[in-house]
């Protein structure tokens, strides 16, 4: 399917940016300021790392060459995913049942890969040995990754504390 | 296409792995100021500013410059990144010490921008950066400025939740 304005990427990122930052920025925190933001750089340092090596070393995915959208992928890779992995593990820890839990796993789930999709049929990624159903796993595992940090940070505060 | 400068294990990975033992070192060894989480923190910020940059200006679309042996993500690269870690956490750490304050600042943000310009030329004379495809070390002045002025910001972020 051709898309019949590419250039709209951009903007609908930025559209998407500031919306998950606002949803972000009003939303009940289980976590401190300092937790989230420990959090955010870990996460920013594991999807840099991943999108490199998927497109630079492997070649499985290719991003776009225009220097005009590739702010888009920036914003995708270092804001877009990281804010909704703080805001799924924000709402994890402060559900108190299970199910909404994994209710909360599963609307971040499809915000990322609804994302991904979405700026796939833009143009902004274009997979040559990959499909959505990877995509979806490393999806996966950010989320997880995510509980992961949000588990270290605690134990590390908790431990900053008794110092 | 990618690019090999070189295959020999020399300077440049010496340089990197040297800077990191001996500056964790100093760490451990250094009377505390932070808290665990908080040195955790400026520690973090600075991989993950460099890692932002780096893997925005030195791929495509733009692909300014090559860190280390070729134009591909190695290990010694993440090894780079992680060497800036020790360099931002002394970076707030001595701004902590000598109780820096009001126009203080723009000089002692001048002195480690000039400190990390001669970083960098070091860097660049070891094959650490490889400048060949056209950026130029004078464009690094304006983002150490920027990234130093983002993390004195962090650090009184953290330092007024703290309270």
């Amino acid at each position: 399917m051709k898309v019949i304005c590419p250039m709209i990427g951009l903007p609908l990122t930025v559209f998407f940016t500031l919306i998950i930052s606002l949803v972000y920025f009003f939303l009940r925190k289980h976590f401190t300021f300092i937790e989230n933001s420990i959090v955010f750089m870990a996460i920013t340092m594991v999807t840099t790392n991943v999108m490199t090596i998927l497109t630079l070393n492997l070649k499985w995915m290719k991003k776009t060459d225009n220097p005009l959208l590739f702010p888009a992928v920036l914003l995708y890779r270092d804001i877009i995913i990281p804010l909704l992995i703080l805001i799924f593990i924000n709402v994890f820890y402060l559900s108190f049942n299970r199910g909404r839990k994994f209710i909360s796993f599963i609307i971040i789930f499809s915000c990322l890969f609804g994302i991904q999709a979405l700026l796939n049929f833009l143009g902004l990624f274009e997979f040559t040995k990959w499909n959505f159903f990877y995509a979806g796993i490393v999806n996966i595992g950010y989320l997880f990754i995510g509980l992961g940090m949000a588990r270290t940070v605690l134990f590390v505060s908790k431990r900053s504390l008794k110092q | 296409m990618t690019v090999v400068y070189e295959h020999a294990f020399n300077w440049n990975e010496w340089f990197i792995i040297i800077t990191i033992l001996s500056l964790n070192f100093l760490i451990i060894r250094a009377p505390k100021v932070f808290s665990l989480i908080e040195g955790l923190a400026y520690y973090l910020f600075g991989i993950a500013i460099v890692l932002f940059f780096d893997h925005t200006t030195s791929v495509k679309p733009w692909d300014l410059y090559d860190v280390n042996d070729n134009s591909k993500y190695q290990f010694m690269d993440f090894l780079y990144y992680v060497m800036n870690g020790p360099f931002s956490y002394f970076f707030i750490y001595l701004y902590s010490k000598l109780r820096i304050k009001g126009h203080q600042t723009i000089f002692y943000i001048f002195i480690w921008s000039g400190f990390s310009l001669l970083l960098e030329w070091f860097g660049v004379n070891i094959g650490l950066f490889h400048y060949d495809k056209g950026y130029k070390m004078y464009w690094s002045i304006s983002i150490y400025m920027i990234i130093q002025t983002l993390l004195i910001i962090y650090y009184h972020i953290i330092l007024k939740t703290r309270k």
